[in-house]
């Protein structure tokens, strides 16, 4: 079953094609990469899906249902939520109310509910107390619970941002280069975290810049570069595809 | 684990509900022997003032300091409850009580619709809009004479009455505004300390984080709008039929930045701050009256060395959240 389809998406900047004409599907339960050169499109792409922008051309489908025109909160009420390739934690809050926001769309108590704090308010603060410190756990963050989320090492906001976008329990969960700016050990940890996620069932979208990490964990691969999608397929196919060891060549030649 | 422990314990301290019930009842005390004890007209008058200020001041902190939106057009809410329940109670329907509840719906609805800009526009852009906004209201008054009598005011508004029976007196009056004040504090404190709070703080960190989390800000930012207008109007309803007596001069953006300035200094963000800021600005120049010819320049100087050396104000808001559940203390415990 197609979690994701995408149908033929662009967008433009004043000209500027960051996006131009990308399809694809991605099956439920499985990790799937969009890898590309810097400036490819990916981000847009991302923001495209999570309904930050709208695409100035082509049609999104989540579950089956045409989810184009939702706005970004809408898209994550219906279950697909994502990091961000700059981390963007609430970095003055604590870790636990990170989490707690993280939870939100969860929670069922009305603007009154929480004004009067009747009953229905009241335990339903409680759980969620409870329930952010659980998370907290199981990413070894609980410690941290009470510290502001600034005062974390790079690698601990990384996972909190991780553990943020999957407090409401989303069915899609995108992570824009999610190791981006760490060591080779806390990338692993990531990827070995990445890949319990999904064997739990999680369907992921992952954006990466960095070759190996994408070729270990994904299912399927697409390249972008330029904004036009210019391979799909298994790892294996992606690494002998001409066109892309040309754009990546061509990419190190430029600037790197 | 020690840490957390620690962390724990020192945050129970400062806010566990036990405490927070033993100021509540502490205030109660106070609030009540106060007028007895000082039944002095001068200073329960500042006093009854005091009360007023605390419940601009206060609703002000969760738009300006929870949410972090620059807000500049306060006092027109203050205004508008204050003229509605007036004109209502003068020409309507003869009843403090309807006056206040109607004061505190059309401001609510005024705040709704001052909400609505904030949808697209942050900032000082913002600000903007909100002290554009207090003008007008301000200028409404004036200029609609034949309905607010204009410059000069509404005079013979008359006093709060309970089951027929005239509230009058300045100890009557004080009492009366500090329930409001613990009824409109303490609900504004369980606003923050929830589900919709969280959205505002959310708001006010990361826009763009908070609505990938599912959060509707727009929704939320224009409800605390209208909640915090709905207490101003209320305030201003209560200011004019203890004053009996309002013109539109009351209700400038120099009050309103004034307001701002008040939970600037005791610490935006925080309740507590935003109590202690009004509390200070607003005795301050009642202190200064035997040296009234400097006092407007000790006023500024503290200010200044104020916002110098504790610029995030006198109580900061702490971001230790103030509940936690009995359950997570008992799992900690084992
Ligand atoms: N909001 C925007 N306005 C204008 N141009 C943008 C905007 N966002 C991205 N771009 C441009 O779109 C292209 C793709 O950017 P991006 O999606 O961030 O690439 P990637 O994530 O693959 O590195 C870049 O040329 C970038 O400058
Ligand atoms: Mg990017």
């Amino acid at each position: 079953m197609d979690i994701l389809k995408l149908d033929g998406i662009s967008k433009h900047f004043l000209g500027l094609k960051a996006v131009e004409n990308v399809s694809f599907s991605i099956k439920q339960g499985e990790i799937f990469s969009v890898i590309g050169p810097n400036g490819a499109g990916k981000t847009t792409l991302f923001n495209i899906i999570s309904g930050h922008y709208s695409p100035t051309k082509g049609r999104k489908y989540f579950e089956g249902k045409d989810i184009t025109n939702l706005r970004d909160f809408e898209v994550a009420e219906r279950g697909i939520t994502r990091t961000f390739q700059n981390i963007r934690l609430f970095s003055n809050l604590t870790v636990l109310e990170n989490v707690l926001i993280g939870l939100h769309i969860k929670l069922k108590s009305s603007i009154l509910d929480c004004l009067l704090r009747n009953s229905k308010n009241k335990k339903e603060e409680d759980e969620c107390y409870d329930e952010a410190l659980e998370l907290l756990d199981t990413i070894g963050l609980k410690d941290k619970a009470f510290e502001q989320a600034k005062n974390l090492s790079y690698g601990e906001q990384r996972k909190l941002e991780i553990i943020r976008a999957l407090a409401s329990k989303p069915k899609l969960l995108l992570l824009d280069e999610p190791t981006a700016g760490m060591n080779n050990f806390e990338a692993k940890e990531i990827v070995q975290y990445i890949k319990e996620l999904n064997s739990t069932g999680l369907t992921i979208l992952l954006i990466e810049h960095n070759m190996r990490v994408v070729m270990g964990v994904s299912n399927n691969i697409v390249v972008l570069n330029y904004g036009e999608k210019i391979a799909h397929g298994t790892a294996s196919e992606i690494q002998n595809n001409e066109l892309v060891i040309e754009a990546y060549l061509g990419r190190s030649k430029k600037n790197d | 684990m020690d840490r957390i422990k620690n962390i724990k314990q020192m945050s129970n301290k400062i806010f566990s509900r036990l405490n927070n019930n033993m100021i509540f009842a502490l205030s109660l005390f106070v609030i009540i022997i106060f007028p007895i004890i000082f039944d002095n007209s001068y200073i329960l008058h500042i006093l009854i003032l005091l009360g007023v200020y605390v419940v601009l001041g206060t609703s002000l902190n969760v738009v300006a300091g929870v949410m972090g939106e620059l807000d500049l057009g306060h006092a027109a809410f203050f205004g508008i409850g204050a003229y509605i329940s007036s004109l209502f109670v003068m020409n309507v329907f003869d009843n403090f009580w309807i006056g206040m509840i109607l004061a505190g719906f059309i401001s609510l609805i005024f705040g709704l619709l001052l909400g609505i800009p904030s949808l697209r526009i942050r900032g000082d852009y913002l600000a903007i809009v909100t002290l554009g906004f207090n003008e007008i209201i301000r200028y409404v008054l004036l200029n609609m004479q034949s309905v607010t009598n204009g410059p000069m005011g509404i005079k013979g508004i008359p006093s709060p009455t309970i089951f027929g029976y005239v509230l009058n007196t300045k100890q009557q009056m004080f009492y009366l505004i500090w329930v409001l004040v613990i009824i409109i504090v303490v609900v504004m404190n369980r606003m923050t300390n929830s589900r919709f709070g969280r959205t505002l703080v959310a708001i006010r960190e990361d826009q763009i984080a908070a609505t990938s989390l599912g959060i509707n800000t727009g929704k939320y930012e224009i409800w605390a709008f209208a909640i915090t207008a709905a207490f101003a109007g209320i305030a201003g309803s209560f200011f004019a039929h203890y004053m009996n007596f309002i013109n539109p001069n009351n209700f400038t953006t120099n009050e309103s930045i004034l307001i701002l300035c008040m939970i600037t200094v005791g610490g935006r963000g925080s309740m507590i701050g935003s109590f202690i800021g009004v509390t200070i600005l607003f005795l301050l120049p009642e202190l200064l009256r035997p040296i009234a010819d400097y006092r407007m320049l000790i006023y500024g100087i503290m200010l200044v060395v104020m916002m110098v050396f504790k610029p995030r104000g006198f109580w900061p808001e702490k971001r230790i959240p103030s509940r936690i559940t009995k359950s997570a203390e008992s799992k900690e415990a084992s």
